[in-house]
C-alpha cells in the first residue's frame, strides 16, 4: 500500500498538533495538582499553628503552680506525706 | 493594470514588508542582542527569591513533656516615611510607647520602624482600640515554658528567638536549624501559590531534646526549696537529684529564679544556673571524700581508734580550730559519723598530699561536663600552695571549692559501688554505650555506706531519715568567705544524701546559703537534712515507691 506524501505530512502535522495539546493538557493538570498541593501545605501550616495554640492553652491549665494554688486555696486539699500512703498488693 | 494601480500595490506591498522588516527586527533585537536584559527582567518579576528558616524544635523533659515550645507573638511597627496620620501616631506613640516616639525622630525618613516586639495583650488592645492604619501588626516566632522551674536549663531565647543561656543556649544549632532558600516562580495574580519552585540551598531541620530532667520532680523540688527558704529567710538554695545508675539528672534547680515567659524583667543574676555555677566551701560534707580516701589508702581503718582529745578547741602543728560536738578515743567510723574536725583532721595528716589527688579522682576541680555554659569548675588548693594548715582544712571542707552537682556527681561512686558515672542532662542514643570506670574498692565503698546510714540513724543528720527507706547522708554547714575572713554568721548549709529502697537509688544534693538565723546554733542538720527529708518523700511519691 503506497501513501502519498501530502497524507504523511498531514499526518505529520496532525501528531504534532496532537501532542502539542496533550503537553498544555499534562502542564495544566500538573499546575493544578501543584495548587492543590500548596493549598493543603498552606493548610497543614494553619493546623500546626492551631495545635501549637491548643497545646499551649493546654500547658497554660497544666501550670503546676496554678493547680497546687487552685487545689490549696478553692478545693482546701493538703499536702499528701509519705506515711498516708499505702500500697494495695 | 495601469501603471498607478501597479506603483499603489508596489507602495502597499512595500509597506507591509517594511513593517514587517520592523517586527523582524525588533524580535532579533528583543530575542536576540538583548535577550540577557530581557530574561532578566521576566526571571525578575516572575522569580521570587525566598527564605524559609524551620520551626523551632522543642524542648522536651524525661517523660516527653514539652517544657520550651514555640508561639507567635505580635510586633508593632510603622513605615516613617509613609505616615498617613504622622501627628495622631506621634500623639499615641508618646503617651503609650515614649521609647519609639523618641526613636521616631531619627526614624523619619526610613522605610520602617518597630515601635515594640513581644507585644502583650494590655499593649495589642490599645493599638486595636487607636484604630490607627499606619500602625501595622506583625507575627513573630518566639518561645512560650509552661513550666517555670525549667528554665534554669532550658534558658531562654532573646527577642529575635535565639537562645541566650541554657539549652536555648548551647543547642541553638540543632533547635534552630539551618534555612532553606528558593526560588518560586509565580505571576501577579498566584498570590500565595507559584508554578515551579527551585530549591538554591537545602536547608536542616531543627531538631528537638529530651533533657534528663524530670519537669513534675524539678517543680516539686523547687516547691520544697522555696518553702524552707522562706521559713530560714536564706538569700539562695540549691537542689540536685541525680539517679546513680545511668548519671542522669533528674532535677537541677536554684533560686531566687525567674519568669521565662517575662523576657522583660529578666534579672540576669537570677538567670545563673546556681548548682552549676556557684562554687562554695561546703563544710563537713566533704568529710566522706577524705574517709574514703583514708580508707583506700589504708591509713586508717574504720574501727581504728582517734583521740579526738574530748575538746571542742584544739591545736595541730601550731594552728587552732575548733569542732561541733567533743569526743574521747573514738573509732573512725564514729568520728565520721559525729562530724569531729579534730578526728578528721588527724586522719588527713596521715594521708598528707594523697587528700588532693583524691579530692582530683572524685571530680572536683573540674568541669563535669554537662552542656550547659556557666559552670564553674571549682577549686582544690594544690600542695605546692599549701599552708601548714592546709591538710587540716582539706580535712573538713575547706580551701576547696566545688559546685552542688560536682557533689552530687561524687556521690554517685559511693552509691554505685565505687563506679564512676558521667553526669548526664541529655537523653541520648549513647547512653548505654558507656562503661563505668571503678575507681573505689567495693569494700571501702560498703563501709562508707554503713557509716553514712549511721550518720542518718545516729549521728548528725537525723532529721534527714524517711522511716521505711534505706537513707544514707552527709550534713555540712560552711562559713562563708567574706573579704578574706570566714563570716561566723553567714553560712552554707549543705546535705548530701542516697535514698534506697531495693534496686531505686536516687542522690539528693542541697544547700541553702544564708540565713538572717545563722551562726553557732544553726547547722546543716537543722536547714539542709529535713528539706532532704521533704524532698524525699516528694521523689518517692513521684516515682511511686510505696513500701
Amino acid at each position: 500500500m503506497k501513501i502519498s506524501k501530502s497524507k504523511l505530512f498531514y499526518s505529520f502535522i496532525f501528531v504534532n498538533i496532537v501532542f502539542i495539546f496533550l503537553q498544555i493538557y499534562k502542564q495544566s493538570i500538573f499546575i493544578k495538582y501543584t495548587y492543590q498541593n500548596q493549598k493543603l501545605i498552606l493548610r497543614k501550616e494553619q493546623l500546626i499553628q492551631n495545635k501549637n495554640e491548643l497545646t499551649q492553652q493546654l500547658l497554660i491549665l497544666k501550670n503546676p503552680t496554678s493547680i497546687k494554688n487552685y487545689a490549696i486555696k478553692k478545693l482546701k486539699m493538703e499536702k499528701i506525706k509519705l506515711n498516708q500512703i499505702k500500697k494495695l498488693t | 493594470m495601469n501603471r498607478a494601480y501597479k506603483l499603489r500595490t508596489f507602495l502597499i506591498f512595500s509597506f507591509f514588508i517594511f513593517l514587517y522588516f520592523t517586527i523582524f527586527f525588533n524580535l532579533y533585537l528583543i530575542q536576540i542582542i538583548n535577550s540577557t536584559y530581557f530574561s532578566d527582567l521576566a526571571k525578575k518579576q516572575y522569580n521570587i527569591s525566598v527564605t524559609i528558616n524551620p520551626p523551632r524544635a522543642t524542648i522536651f523533659d524525661s517523660k516527653n513533656n514539652p517544657v520550651a515550645l514555640n508561639k507567635e507573638s505580635l510586633s508593632a511597627f510603622i513605615l516613617p516615611n509613609k505616615l498617613q496620620e504622622s501627628e495622631k501616631v506621634k500623639k499615641f506613640l508618646k503617651k503609650y510607647f515614649p521609647q519609639a516616639h523618641d526613636r521616631l525622630n531619627n526614624y523619619k525618613n526610613k522605610f520602617f520602624m518597630h515601635i515594640k516586639r513581644r507585644l502583650t495583650e494590655e499593649q495589642i488592645n490599645l493599638i486595636k482600640e487607636s484604630n490607627l492604619e499606619d500602625i501595622k501588626i506583625l507575627k513573630e516566632p518566639s518561645r512560650f515554658y509552661p513550666n517555670e522551674s525549667v528554665a534554669i536549663v532550658t534558658g531562654v531565647t532573646n527577642i529575635d528567638n535565639k537562645g541566650m543561656f541554657g539549652i536555648e543556649y548551647e543547642f541553638n544549632d540543632q533547635l534552630s536549624g539551618s534555612p532553606t532558600s528558593m526560588v518560586l516562580e509565580k505571576d501577579a495574580r498566584s498570590g500565595h501559590f507559584y508554578f515551579k519552585k527551585e530549591i538554591t540551598k537545602t536547608g536542616i531541620d531543627s531538631k528537638s531534646i529530651n533533657l534528663t530532667i524530670d519537669s513534675e520532680l524539678q517543680f516539686l523540688a523547687q516547691e520544697e526549696l522555696q518553702e524552707t527558704m522562706a521559713e530560714f529567710e536564706a538569700k539562695e538554695g540549691a537542689v540536685v537529684i541525680l539517679n546513680p545508675d545511668n548519671g542522669h539528672i533528674l532535677t537541677m534547680t536554684s533560686l531566687p529564679g525567674f519568669d521565662p515567659n517575662n523576657y522583660e524583667n529578666l534579672n540576669l543574676e537570677n538567670t545563673k544556673n546556681k548548682a552549676i555555677s556557684n562554687t562554695y566551701e561546703f563544710g563537713s560534707v566533704m568529710k566522706v571524700f577524705v574517709a574514703i580516701a583514708a580508707l583506700q589508702e589504708g591509713v586508717v581503718k574504720i574501727d581504728e581508734l582517734i583521740d579526738c582529745e574530748n575538746t571542742k578547741e584544739t591545736q595541730i602543728d601550731g594552728f587552732s580550730f575548733s569542732t561541733t560536738i567533743a569526743q574521747g578515743i573514738v573509732p573512725f567510723a564514729e568520728v565520721v559519723e559525729k562530724s569531729n574536725n579534730i578526728g578528721m583532721a588527724k586522719v588527713s595528716k596521715k594521708l598528707g598530699t594523697k587528700i588532693y589527688d583524691h579530692y582530683l579522682n572524685f571530680g572536683f576541680g573540674k568541669k563535669t561536663n554537662i552542656p550547659l555554659n556557666g559552670e564553674n569548675k571549682g577549686y582544690v588548693n594544690p600542695p605546692d600552695k599549701w599552708s601548714r594548715r592546709s591538710f587540716i582544712s582539706l580535712s573538713f571542707g575547706y580551701e576547696i571549692t566545688a559546685n552542688l552537682l560536682q557533689l552530687a556527681t561524687a556521690f554517685s561512686i559511693i552509691a554505685n559501688d565505687g563506679y564512676q558515672v558521667r553526669p548526664k542532662l541529655i537523653i541520648s542514643e549513647n547512653d548505654q554505650k558507656e562503661n563505668p570506670k571503678q575507681i573505689y574498692s567495693p569494700e571501702v565503698i560498703q563501709q562508707i555506706k554503713q557509716i553514712l546510714q549511721n550518720t542518718v540513724n545516729q549521728g548528725t543528720a537525723k532529721r534527714a531519715a524517711v522511716k521505711g527507706y534505706k537513707v544514707m547522708g552527709k550534713t555540712g554547714t560552711g562559713n562563708l568567705a567574706i573579704d578574706g575572713s570566714y563570716s561566723k554568721t553567714k553560712n552554707i548549709y549543705s546535705f548530701l544524701g542516697i535514698i534506697e529502697k531495693d534496686d531505686y537509688k536516687r542522690i539528693i544534693a542541697i544547700y541553702i546559703k544564708e540565713t538572717p538565723r545563722g551562726g553557732k546554733d544553726l547547722f546543716g542538720s537543722a536547714v539542709a537534712a529535713p528539706l532532704f527529708e521533704k524532698i524525699a518523700e516528694k521523689l518517692l511519691i513521684h516515682d511511686k515507691i510505696i513500701k
